[in-house]
């Protein structure tokens, strides 16, 4: 919301520089975005008048001018086209200094001195639009009763400050200079200015009006305005105009937009001699109907869309645009003025679907008092009788569905707001500070404004009297209550998880929870994808067209990334959440939101690796019942997956990422598991055990295997040994090397494992050991023909 | 008297020409072994005086103990020198790299969201997780956000059906616990939520917030402000200050923004603050009493306050990151400063 500076000091007497204004507003929850100057840098630029033009002797394109500026007559050089002798023009002296901000010196141009510069409306910082009476291309001239040597500034009003407000959706009278005068007055404790209404007379008036939509419409009020004299609006109207970021149009057109901007109650002015049969009707468009708004541009409507027409013909979309055929031009006569009240959400949808938001439909999006109407229309009615612009014919049509001047109750509990604000506000300190706002309070009752109808209650009561009070005077207390906080186990356990997989160099990842259908499909891997997967109605594009159900497609995303920025190789994690739509059919919950923990690399690293992480994010988790299985995902290394289950219930996978149509050239492994079955592991008991008080002895033991057979296969026939022989001493088997190739048959393998021995009571015997030792070698090779690497 | 200078010149002179350890321990054993000079002059002491005997005795055991110094100093030094060689032998060069396994690291929203938490927990707040997809009544309805609000508009809010949305905050939570639980309840909420934005340098379609809520008997705006000043302290430093300012938010009356005291200039104006000493933190207020009712807790016997902060926001201005795309990007060098 755009407020003209110059403008808000009328209405409010207030003795403070614009950045306290903005400071103090700010406080009271009217907060500035950006103040910005016009004309600010502008000095030393003074009307003159062109006595005499000469062709410069020495320059085709330019001319000689004597300027009299008054006081003085100087020489000046130019090369604009649209001057003539007798005109008065704007003239920078010499040191004087252009609206962006660029300074004029006396020069001599080519071998002729010129003491100056006459200056175009853009070199004074403003557009043709802002002034048409200014030449599309070239020097701005004056109306010729303008008196020489006159600052520009003050005779085109090209200094102001205009401050932009952010104003928030509950505050539709902040939309406009009065209401913001309002709280300005309420802050510095001044008196708001009272604007100057015309009084209505009214009754039946000439028109034919129907309200056909009523629920839409809740007012609807006209004028007819006859005989026009349309012209340009006075300098002081335009330049409010201009500040407020509206260009000037003709003076009846203006003063719609004047008052709007003042009143915050749009206005329409119809051409009334184009209204056909003087009936003016308001209803829905019926569908695929279709008008020329003053825009001249064909819009196609429909049946929701309130219109107002006449008994052929659309007049203007309510609230939003008229229609050309009823626009003011030069050429008008009489005008018929409405005033109305529309519903808030259907121009906000109308608007939406047609794509056309004026600074109309932003107001009536918000909700405006009813009242406002019959405010603004008198204003308007005012200034053009005041500017002379018409007569005021007749009577004022009045439809009104509400009941006037009513309004809404609210007991003042004093202790109450104060125990909400922790406070201890006087009674009278918020009586005066409601008053300020225009609530009346009589016998401890607050009467509300129909124009402030966020105000429902105490604590609205309360915030305005905070607002006024002043928000830094609230204390710094601390509740007293004494709740004993804490995290839950699933974040505890995801935490836990993040920091293992950080201590193994691991970097954590985020992806949106967005993904497209051959995302969610190729990586996926259960049933029912079209039941389950979760599409968005709005989506913001393709890609983003449904929840992801798999953290996979992310996360080679990231890896490629990556590769491609060639930043060096390193694990990468997510740990976020997949979702699925509840297939049940007795559906409590409406979609699963399962967590999911997805690693992937490229590089040197390659599956064992990536085993390697999961076994040590087990092991560091006091998961120790898991163990990897055979596994037939479509997306991985035929040969290099796995499965992998965690007390014998499936938690994820692992493997090679296999895609003939990879984009980059390194391999990628993946490992993904489902953390909803691990979250009862957040809080595992660790049990003390006792420290050894007897060594450990060593022994290797490399075997020749046939190179088919798996580790676990070996393992378990070690174990089967263990077992039989009720070797209890045998406490770890660790396979640290396998080996094949060179000085071996190509059939076999060997596999180099540590045996580690220890009794909890005794000190071993290597006599013991050795025993032990060949009797599984007899064991190995009787049963298993496995033999020594020797 | 007795005169032992001659076996004193003569150990002197032979100590002189001990240049390592061996040499010295067989001096050492020379003089004071089991057939060393000082036992052989011990044995002397059977040719002497009677009244004598004392003091020659007495005479030896300083020349012992003069003597067995000397050596332990000879050894120290030819310790020390030997020791020297072995060091100058092993010398390295220092400006090498050292060595090290490189640690991953978290999430730069998580670092951040992990700090804000821990400070709520030790303000005696519990974390509880909501959803990311929910219900309109717990989105909107229940929030106050009536059917004709702007923010249920597609433009702003992602549906799934008619009834479902992805939350466009973590407050839906709330409406959950206060459902389920009776007051006190004292709750932070860390979570995604979405908004149908478009992609650019200061927007994404999702992002993360954490929300807090409190609502008890005689809770009061001026506890909202002590606890959220609190929290600033506690996340920027303590001389940070704070400051209210009155907005709007449908489920919260009175509202307001807090802003803090800017971390880059400490107040005295700068580009991050736009020279305003001040940034935008977070928005509160106190519950609204239609949010009470509508999980049926009497708003004249409890009142609340709520908050909610964006971690990106925040995570942007602490570290002066420009762009919100990179949180997302997971560029490696990225990841790694923080």
């Amino acid at each position: 919301m755009y407020v003209c500076y110059s403008w808000l000091k009328k209405l409010v007497n207030f003795d403070a520089d614009v950045n306290e204004v903005a400071d103090k507003l700010t406080m009271a929850g009217t907060k500035v975005e950006t103040i910005k100057y016009f004309g600010d840098k502008i000095n030393g630029i003074v009307t003159g008048k062109i006595l005499e033009i000469k062709k410069h002797p020495d320059a085709d394109k330019l001319v000689v001018m004597q300027i009299d500026i008054g006081d003085k007559k100087l020489q000046i050089i130019t090369g604009a086209k649209n001057i003539f002798e007798g005109a008065i023009v704007p003239v920078a002296l010499h040191n004087s200094v252009l609206a962006d901000g660029t300074k004029i010196k006396k020069s001599k141009i080519r071998g002729e001195i010129s003491e100056g510069m006459l200056c175009s409306i853009q070199e004074l910082g403003y557009n043709k639009n802002q002034y048409p009476e200014a030449p599309e291309d070239g020097i701005y001239i004056f109306k010729n009763d303008v008196e020489l040597g006159k600052d520009v500034c003050e005779i085109l009003e090209l200094k102001d400050i205009v401050i932009d407000f952010e104003i928030t959706s509950n505050r539709s009278d902040c939309l406009s200079v009065y209401g913001i005068a309002r709280e300005t007055a309420a802050v510095f404790d001044k008196d708001l200015k009272k604007l100057r209404l015309e009084d209505l007379d009214i009754e039946e008036n000439n028109f034919d009006f129907e309200i056909k939509n009523r629920d839409l419409c809740k007012r609807y009020m006209a004028q007819e305005i006859k005989n026009i004299k349309i012209e340009a609006s006075p300098q002081w109207l335009r330049h409010r105009l201009i500040i407020s970021g509206i260009n000037p149009v003709n003076n009846i057109v203006d003063v719609t937009n004047y008052v709007m901007i003042e009143t915050g109650q749009p206005l329409h002015a119809f051409d009334a001699d184009k209204i056909n049969n003087k009936r003016v009707i308001v209803r829905n468009a019926f569908e695929d109907e279709k008008v020329k708004t003053l825009d001249g541009t064909e819009r196609n409507l429909n049946k929701d869309i309130l219109v107002i027409s006449d008994d052929e013909k659309i007049l203007a979309l309510a609230g939003i645009m008229g229609a050309e055929n009823s626009k003011i031009n030069s050429e008008t006569k009489n005008v018929l003025l409405e005033a109305a009240n529309f519903d808030a959400y259907n121009i906000r949808q109308s608007a939406k679907k047609l794509n056309l938001r004026t600074d109309a439909s932003a107001k009536f999006e918000k909700e405006i008092d009813f009242n406002l109407a019959e405010f603004a229309m008198k204003r308007a009615l005012y200034l053009i009788k005041e500017l002379n612009i018409g007569e005021i014919d007749g009577k004022t049509f009045d439809f009104c569905l509400m009941e006037k001047n009513s309004f809404r109750k609210i007991n003042l509990n004093v202790d109450k707001i104060n125990n909400l604000l922790g406070l201890n506000v006087l009674k009278e300190d918020m009586v005066k500070i409601l008053e300020k706002l225009e609530f009346k309070i009589e016998n401890d009752v607050v009467y509300v404004p129909s124009f402030r109808k966020d105000i429902e209650g105490d604590a609205d009561i309360a915030e305005e009297i905070l607002r006024f009070y002043g928000y830094e005077k609230l204390n710094l207390s601390l509740p007293k209550n004494n709740n004993v906080g804490g995290n839950n186990k699933n974040n505890i356990l995801d935490n836990k998880i993040k920091n293992i997989l950080v201590a193994q160099g691991a970097f954590e990842i985020k992806n949106f929870s967005f993904a497209s259908y051959e995302e969610c499909k190729k990586f996926y891997l259960g049933n029912d994808l079209d039941k389950k997967i979760v599409k968005i109605l709005n989506p913001l594009g393709e890609e983003f067209n449904f929840m992801r159900n798999n953290l996979v497609a992310g996360m080679i995303k990231s890896l490629v990334f990556n590769f491609n920025k060639k930043n060096q190789a390193r694990v990468l994690f997510e740990l976020g959440k997949v979702f699925e739509l509840n297939s049940d059919s007795d559906r409590e919950k409406f979609a699963n939101e399962k967590k999911v923990l997805c690693i992937g690399f490229y590089g040197e690293k390659d599956f064992f690796d990536m085993k390697g992480i999961i076994e040590n994010l087990f092991y560091e988790l006091k998961i120790f019942e898991f163990n990897f299985d055979k596994s037939d995902i479509k997306f991985l290394h035929k040969h290099r997956q796995a499965k992998i289950f965690v007390d014998g219930r499936y938690i994820g996978y692992l493997g090679e990422y296999f895609d003939e149509a990879q984009e980059i050239k390194s391999r990628i492994y993946l490992a993904v598991l489902e953390l909803e079955n691990i979250y009862n592991r957040a809080f595992c008991k660790v049990k003390f055990k006792e420290l050894n008080k007897f060594p450990e002895i060593e022994r290797d033991l490399a075997l020749l295997v046939n190179k088919n057979m798996t580790a676990k296969e070996i393992y378990n026939i070690i174990l089967e040994f263990k077992q039989k022989n009720k070797v209890g001493i045998l406490k770890k088997i660790d396979l640290f090397d396998v080996y094949e190739g060179k000085n071996l048959d190509k059939d076999l393998k060997s596999m180099g494992y540590k045996l580690i021995f220890r009794a909890n009571d005794r000190t071993l015997k290597d006599e013991e050991i050795n025993l032990i030792m060949e009797n599984m070698i007899s064991f190995l090779r009787e049963k298993y023909d496995i033999n020594l690497r020797v | 008297m007795f005169d032992f200078n001659d076996l004193r010149k003569k150990f002197f002179d032979l100590l002189d020409g001990v240049d390592n350890l061996k040499k010295l321990e067989e001096l050492r054993i020379k003089f004071f072994g089991k057939n060393g000079e000082i036992k052989n002059l011990m044995c002397e002491i059977k040719n002497i005086a009677t009244e004598n005997k004392k003091e020659f005795g007495s005479q030896i055991n300083n020349l012992k103990s003069e003597l067995e110094l000397k050596v332990s100093e000879a050894k120290k030094k030819l310790h020390d020198a030997e020791q020297n060689i072995r060091f100058e032998s092993e010398k390295i060069d220092i400006s090498l790299p050292g060595k090290y396994k490189k640690l991953g690291k978290l999430h730069v929203l998580s670092m951040v969201e992990n700090e804000i938490i821990n400070i709520f927990i030790q303000m005696g707040f519990e974390v509880v997780n909501g959803f990311n997809i929910e219900d309109i009544e717990h989105n909107f309805t229940g929030l106050n956000i009536d059917e004709k609000h702007p923010a249920r508009d597609e433009q702003d809010t992602f549906y799934i059906d008619k009834n479902h949305v992805l939350v466009t905050a973590t407050s839906p939570i709330q409406i959950r616990v206060m459902e389920k639980r009776k007051p006190p309840i004292k709750i932070i909420s860390p979570g995604t939520v979405y908004r149908s934005d478009e992609i650019d340098a200061t927007h994404t379609p999702m992002f993360n917030q954490v929300e807090g809520l409190l609502v008890d008997k005689n809770i009061s705006m001026s506890d909202l402000r002590g606890t959220l000043d609190l929290f600033a302290k506690k996340l920027f430093g303590s001389e940070t200050k704070t400051r209210f300012r009155p907005h709007y938010f449908p489920f919260t009356e009175p509202s307001a923004e807090m802003d803090v005291s800017c971390f880059v200039c400490k107040g005295s104006g700068c580009k991050v603050c736009k020279n305003t000493g001040f940034i935008e933190l977070l928005g509160c207020g106190m519950v609204h009493p239609t949010v009470l009712k509508n999980v049926n807790i009497d708003p004249d016997e409890f009142s609340g306050f709520a908050f909610g902060m964006g971690l990106e926001r925040i995570a942007m201005q602490c570290f002066g990151i420009n762009d919100i795309r990179l949180f997302y990007e997971n560029d490696l060098r990225f990841l790694e400063q923080f």
